[in-house]
């Protein structure tokens, strides 16, 4: 039994002190009347069906003459790459040169419920790249993919390597083999025709569900860490535009989501060399283009195995991993990657720009 | 310590007899009644059902409108009362410590630690219910008139299930704190005085099993008590009753208050379905037989999940011991409760997560999804039944309209992509327009053709909507 001489306060001195916090936080929060995200300006230039493509405006002198095409997830929203201003990986890449269109997958409702993977990329994605090759006058444009955006790029590049003169990709899952990660562990006990066949579209909610599952104590250690910045407005609303964004979660089409988990995630075909696209076999050994291939180290989401993986898949020849110290979303936001990640993103594609 | 760790065996034990006697009955009643007059009954029944969804759904609207009222009027109130409540609250403080003076001064005999406890008690109660109406009040997405933004709103709410979850460890450490400033720490006696009943509702909160914890004893009450008073005519009325009250909340939640009619319904009417004519009303029945058969296994599934959680938090809860020991022993010490909160969370994190990679975890997860799902899928399948009278769009008509779509779209794409490779080849001519179905118009005339309808002709790779 050890001896304590000094005095522990109250907890419930302690329980006072946070509700008259919480009392504060909720006047406060009342008085917010918006919370801003992805404020970076841009100009819609292209539409089919619910999804568009957005040309960033960059006042900056333009630095890497081929064009960049993002391809984010179709979970949550890509306006985390653009949280706020002094944290955003997009204007990072502005300020630095890169001339950048996005894809914005939109919002499936019951409608699209029939979408399928292969429309994804060879008619979206596809019809994307195709846009801007036109309008730009290009054959070939650079692609950059985030998570499962990224499995589409590399998909999409591995079809149509003749498009793709460079290929980034950011906390990418490929490799499903190797049971790290609990959304791949867990998947493997999910059928997902029962699933996708009494939803329809996947709702957002239930991929939050799961995804909040992962660190299940977060909840609560996010209520203390607001707690003690209730006061300060500016920390208050740098929180609130990562809760928009967390909860801004799309649906997904069901027939691409059954595809997804079960021939991805279930049956790793693409890794394997399995996968079919419009009848067409995806083989990562045509992937020929230089690859920059970044993951996050302590990535919960996509575990690092799944992504180190692709570089010894691919056929090209010119391939880089870059490990990046952090987590999944960290990567974006944190504040090292302000300093490091884009300019790390710059260099390499501006020295493969010829 | 053996009481600790027995209490969530027992809980365990407790809902297994819960499953077995449910499952008993259901089988003694199907054996014991007659079944001529259930079949009778039965009919009548099904009948005043259909008539009462109807009825409730007319009736649903108006007391929407009544409920939205009445929570604006709470709304303005809600601030008074705070104010009022934190008053009351200083009030009570101060009254305390002059009581508490007094006694001190006065050298009385009552017990200052049992006193201070009970206070704490009544203060922490009263905080709870506070919390709760003011969540109950935001949660209303009509009424938010402080609350502009729908960010704000979710920030905050989850702020109060925080905060619920915080107090509940806050009650459960209290006593240890008092004896932490006298004694300095022991864990062997903290871990006797650890009340697992607050620690089981501390668990449920952070794991959300608040919702989950399906009250199968009154499930299964419910059910008994129907199929024992099927002679009771008033029961029509009870249950119209108890619908007018789902509908209220759910109003604006259709599929919610159906899947509530829905359990009711299959709880009381499961022996039915093999008695039924050959017609819409069996088809359902067997269906629901099936879906209750779903329930059960899920009921089954989700408390051994429960179990796991529990254990695993009992295991959290002696593993922070552990290192709150370790911490002492070392000459640290928390600073106040949130420090030890903190570490509480982090450590306890770690517990989980352990869990949570398990291959028995993930197969009970993975198992009680499938089970939603495929109750979704059923429930889906007897809403198409039910709902065949009523005025509305059904999902397996909608699903042919999307698919149909869909198929369209994709041959418009096709064709446009078609146009396009063909104005890039060499010596473009404009297209002729290949039409399978061409519209045979009259010479110019002065007067305009009638419009002909134009056969779209079926799509040959259309995949086929999945029918009920």
């Amino acid at each position: 039994m050890s001896e304590n001489t000094e005095e522990l306060k109250n907890p419930m001195d302690t329980w006072v002190d946070m509700l008259q916090k919480m009392a504060k936080g909720y006047e406060n929060l009342s008085q917010i009347e918006n919370v801003d995200v992805a404020t970076a300006q841009k100009e819609l230039v292209w539409q089919l069906d619910k999804v568009k493509m957005y040309h960033y405006k960059n006042d900056a002198e333009i630095k890497v003459k081929t064009p960049v095409l993002i391809s984010y997830a179709l979970v949550n929203r890509q306006d985390m790459m653009d949280i706020q201003p002094d944290r955003s990986y997009i204007r990072n890449l502005l300020n630095l040169g890169l001339d950048i269109y996005m894809m914005d997958w939109g919002y499936p409702t019951q409608a699209d419920k029939f979408l399928t993977l292969d429309d994804y990329i060879e008619m979206y994605l596809n019809d994307g790249v195709d846009f801007i090759r036109k309008s730009e006058s290009i054959d070939k444009i650079n692609l950059m993919g985030i998570c499962q955006g990224g499995t589409f790029s590399v998909i999409y590049a591995a079809l149509h390597p003749e498009k793709i003169k460079n290929l980034i990709t950011l906390v990418t899952p490929v490799d499903f083999s190797k049971n790290d990660g609990l959304l791949i562990r867990w998947s493997r006990d999910m059928n997902f025709d029962t699933i996708v066949d009494s939803q329809g579209t996947i709702n957002g909610d239930f991929l939050n569900a799961g995804f909040s599952m992962l660190k299940p104590m977060m909840q609560a250690g996010k209520m203390m860490n607001l707690m003690n910045i209730i006061d300060d407005k500016d920390k208050l609303m740098n929180y609130l535009r990562m809760e928009k964004w967390i909860n801004d979660s799309p649906n997904q089409a069901g027939e691409c989501y059954r595809r997804f988990m079960k021939e991805l995630y279930q049956e790793n075909k693409l890794a394997e060399n399995k996968l079919i696209i419009e009848g067409k076999l995806v083989d990562l050994k045509n992937l020929n283009m230089p690859l920059l291939n970044i993951y996050a180290s302590e990535d919960h989401l996509v575990p690092p195995s799944a992504s180190i993986a692709l570089n010894d898949l691919v056929g090209s020849t010119d391939t880089e991993l870059y490990k990046f110290p952090g987590g999944h979303i960290g990567v974006f936001v944190g504040g090292r990657s302000q300093k490091e990640l884009a300019p790390a993103v710059e260099s390499w594609l501006k020295s493969r720009d010829n | 310590m053996e009481n600790n760790q027995s209490y969530f065996d027992n809980w365990m034990k407790n809902q297994r007899d819960i499953l077995d006697q449910w499952n008993n009955m259901s089988s003694t009643v199907r054996e014991q009644t007659n079944m001529d007059t259930f079949f009778q009954k039965g009919q009548e029944w099904m009948n005043k059902f259909n008539q009462t969804v109807e009825d409730t759904a007319a009736n649903g609207r108006t007391k929407m409108d009544e409920n939205v009222n009445n929570q604006k009027e709470m709304w303005t109130k809600m601030m008074d009362n705070w104010n009022s409540w934190q008053n009351s609250l200083n009030e009570n403080m101060m009254n305390w410590s002059k009581n508490f003076n007094d006694q001190y001064v006065n050298n009385a005999t009552q017990n200052f630690t049992e006193t201070a406890k009970n206070w704490q008690n009544e203060m922490m109660n009263s905080t709870q219910n506070w919390s709760k109406n003011m969540t109950g009040n935001i949660t209303n997405p009509f009424d938010m008139p402080n609350m502009v933004n729908s960010t704000s709103h979710n920030a905050y709410k989850s702020m109060q299930s925080g905060m619920e979850a915080y107090q509940m460890m806050a009650k459960m450490w209290q006593p240890m704190f008092e004896k932490m400033n006298v004694n300095g720490w022991n864990a062997d006696e903290f871990q006797k005085m650890v009340d697992m009943n607050q620690f089981k509702s501390y668990l449920d909160k952070v794991f959300d099993l608040n919702q989950v914890n399906i009250n199968m004893n009154s499930l299964m009450n419910n059910w008994s008590k129907t199929m024992m008073s099927m002679n009771n005519p008033e029961m029509m009325q009870n249950i119209q009753n108890s619908m007018n009250e789902m509908v209220l909340p759910q109003m604006n939640n259709m599929s919610g208050m159906m899947q509530e009619m829905q359990k009711n319904f299959t709880a009381m009417v499961a022996p039915f379905s093999k008695l039924m004519p050959d017609d819409k009303n069996r088809q359902m029945m067997e269906k629901i037989a099936d879906v209750s058969k779903n329930y059960t296994d899920g009921f089954q599934k989700l408390t051994e999940l429960q179990y796991h959680i529990y254990h695993k938090g009992q295991n959290a809860l002696d593993n922070f011991m552990k290192v709150v020991t370790e911490k002492y022993e070392n000459g640290d010490k928390f600073k106040d409760f949130n420090d030890m909160y903190s570490e509480w969370l982090n450590q306890s994190g770690k517990s989980f997560e352990e869990l949570f990679a398990t291959d028995e975890y993930s197969k009970l997860q993975g198992d009680l999804v499938n089970i939603s799902a495929d109750i979704k899928a059923k429930n889906s399948e007897v809403m198409e039944i039910m709902m065949e009278p009523l005025p509305l769009v059904r999902k397996s008509e909608a699903d042919e309209i999307y698919l149909s779509n869909y198929d369209l779209r994709k041959r418009i794409h096709s064709l446009e992509k078609e146009m396009e490779a063909m104005k890039t080849t060499p010596n473009h001519q404009e297209p002729m327009v290949h039409n399978p179905n061409p519209i045979h118009h009259e010479e110019a005339t002065t007067t305009t053709p009638e419009p002909q309808e134009v056969a779209i002709k079926p799509v040959s790779n259309s995949k086929t909507a999945k029918k009920a």
